[in-house]
């Protein structure tokens, strides 16, 4: 266990017996979802091994669930595309979020693949700001 | 650390009851021993049985399994059957790896017969199966129409197809197809995810696997399902991939927002739900069924080319090598099926999420030749110690609408797994043990590792000795393929 991404932003890993967990910390809402997708990736695959040569952009309605809703979309590209997300760049538009991924497509000779995602889960998830932070929970089903 | 549980009570040497609070509606009912009670240590688990009972139109109990263990929204090894007029059905209380299943393979070949020639045999399923993840087989493209049929047709279609005959369908739950699957109600993401999944293994603890028989404990029924002492069998576990998965994704962020249109509180929003009767509730049974009917022909695609594979290698006909169907047994499911409840017929829709279905003998749902012992129940284990056949009992039918265990449950968290297997080759511990694995992923690996389970032959005995099952066989793996 350990937080990822130097001493405030960042993740860190929930131990969970079938499934893996995550607490994102960010200190803007946007950033949750750069580094959740950080989070689910690097199960996925090593992310220092991917390119961010090209952008898939998503459009995902704001409310409470945005963060689920965007991870499962990123587990879509991935499933039914092979587009690996390496980083994500957020904006706000209207009543929601735009989200550029940059990353690149799977490729066998460059890319390892350590397990398969099913989907980003409902259960437990959460998100709260306290002491200048934001802090997401959630658990992958593996 | 044991969590304090003030409401579990103890009734017998196989069951604890957790006593009706809060917002339950029903009592809960827990198939385990002390020593398998004292492996949940903290988990959630209990807590996740105590939610799924506050659900509306619950009957009898929420359920659980021996090889229960911390799931999302459900635990894993749940089974909790809700009204078909006034209940609900829930994405989560089956999972997103919808008809995730094990199918068993007998064969005539013997230990002897095979014994020298594992290697070569996993070795010939690792390349025909693919496994792992972005991994297909070249010949198998589905146009969009094609792969509607599949969702229409399930084994059927792998059938008509050419990969395998109609006696497989026989013996395969619901001869590999459930009836209600409607195709439109299944996304265009659902289709897209399982354009180029067709016939693959997947990762995670899916596998296909060789073993034999190592100890017959119930001859009638051993005889009557074709299995002897030293045979050879083969076992494939997998579901509907990311077809299902996406089925899922789709219906339960639907029913997050529509659990409260129906007056619904949910304790935990993965248990979202819509009742069984609503446009939401039979649109998600419909598409549920799809993605069901996507995994009865995966399994059956990888039967043909694990038939093709032992044909290459004992230059033999897969009739001479008696490669027959034992059964072929879903463990993510939610179904309507007719029960007996308190002297009561009723309909109901049965979610198990982790569990296996159990019916005893007479149910007109078993094949013929199995009608007078019970269904055959598949229990794989993990890769380094033993796998089950069981047999359903009218025991089951009368206390757990016909459900047992599915397998022998997490113990370890995967992190916990991979800390634990640091600086240790788990292919050459498993060759020590004279079982030849070849796997995509060395994390699979590590995190499928034996110790990371429970013992099944532990989880085997409580559902025995509580009366919901019976042990027929105890397999004991030679090789096998992981994604």
């Amino acid at each position: 266990m350990g937080i990822h991404e130097g001493h405030a932003a960042g993740y860190q890993i929930i131990d969970h017996e079938a499934d893996t967990g995550f607490i994102v910390f960010a200190h803007r809402y946007e950033g949750l979802f750069t580094y959740s997708a950080r989070a689910l990736f690097s199960l996925i695959t090593n992310l220092r091994k991917v390119r961010k040569g090209e952008t898939k952009e998503v459009l995902i309605p704001l409310e409470p669930d945005s963060l689920i809703i965007f991870l499962n979309e990123l587990l879509y590209l991935w499933d039914a595309d092979r587009f690996i997300t390496k980083t994500v760049a957020i904006r706000k538009e209207g009543s929601a979020l735009r989200c550029a991924a940059q990353g690149e497509h799977f490729d066998r000779k460059r890319h390892i693949i350590k397990k398969e995602v099913k989907a980003a889960t409902y259960h437990g998830f959460s998100i709260e700001f306290r002491d200048g932070l934001y802090r997401a929970r959630f658990i992958v089903d593996i | 650390m044991e969590k304090e549980r003030p409401f579990l009570k103890k009734i017998d040497l196989n069951r604890y009851g957790v006593e009706k609070h809060g917002t339950m509606n029903v009592e809960g009912l827990l198939f385990l021993d002390d020593e398998l009670l004292k492996v949940l240590g903290t988990d959630e688990s209990i807590t996740q049985v105590e939610n799924v009972a506050s659900l509306p139109g619950i009957v009898h109990a929420s359920m659980a399994m021996p090889d229960i263990h911390w799931g999302y929204g459900f635990p894993i090894g749940g089974v909790a059957a809700f009204d078909a007029d006034q209940g609900v059905v829930s994405p989560g209380g089956v999972g997103y790896d919808i008809n995730c299943g094990v199918r068993l393979m007998r064969s005539s070949l013997s230990v002897k017969d095979a014994g020298t020639r594992i290697k070569e045999i996993i070795e010939g399923f690792y390349l025909n199966v693919p496994s792992g993840i972005g991994s297909r087989r070249k010949d198998l493209r589905l146009s969009r129409e094609e792969l509607r049929k599949v969702v229409q047709k399930g084994a059927q279609w792998a059938i008509e197809q050419g990969y395998g005959t109609g006696d497989d369908l026989e013996y395969i739950d619901d001869k590999g197809q459930f009836a209600h699957a409607d195709p439109d109600n299944l996304s265009e993401r659902a289709y897209e995810r399982g354009r180029e999944q067709l016939g693959t293994l997947g990762s995670g603890n899916h596998f296909v696997e060789i073993g034999y028989i190592a100890e017959v404990f119930d001859r009638e029924i051993a005889q009557a399902f074709g299995l002897f002492e030293n045979q050879i069998t083969i076992m494939i576990h997998t579901g509907s991939r990311g077809l299902g998965y996406q089925v899922c994704d789709d219906y339960i962020r639907e029913m997050v927002k529509t659990s409260a249109k129906y007056g619904i509180t949910l304790p935990d929003r993965q248990l979202c739900c819509a009742p069984v009767t609503s446009p939401e509730g039979r649109a998600y049974l419909s598409a549920m069924a799809g993605a069901a009917n996507y995994a009865f022909a995966n399994r059956q695609l990888i039967t043909h080319w694990v038939r093709e594979t032992m044909e290459a290698v004992f230059r033999k006909s897969r009739g001479s090598l008696g490669l027959t169907l034992v059964y072929d047994v879903c463990h993510n499911t939610a179904k309507i099926e007719k029960h007996r409840v308190q002297g009561k017929d009723m309909t109901l829709c049965v979610h198990r999420k982790g569990a296996t279905r159990a019916f005893g003998p007479g149910n007109p749902s078993i094949p013929e030749k199995y009608k007078a012992v019970g269904q055959p129940v598949l229990i794989p284990g993990d890769m380094g110690r033993a796998s089950y056949v069981l047999a359903g009992t009218k025991q089951a039918m009368e206390e757990t609408f016909g459900s047992t265990c599915h397998g022998a449950g997490r113990v370890m968290s995967r992190s916990q797994a991979k800390r634990s297997s640091k600086g240790r080759s788990i292919q050459k511990e498993m060759e020590a043990r004279n079982i030849h694995v070849r796997a995509a992923s060395r994390e699979t690996l590590a995190e499928e590792m034996p110790e990371a389970y429970k013992d099944v032959s532990k989880v085997v005995r409580v559902v025995h000795d509580a009366g919901i099952s019976r042990i027929v066989a105890k397999i004991i793996p030679l090789g096998s393929i992981k994604g």
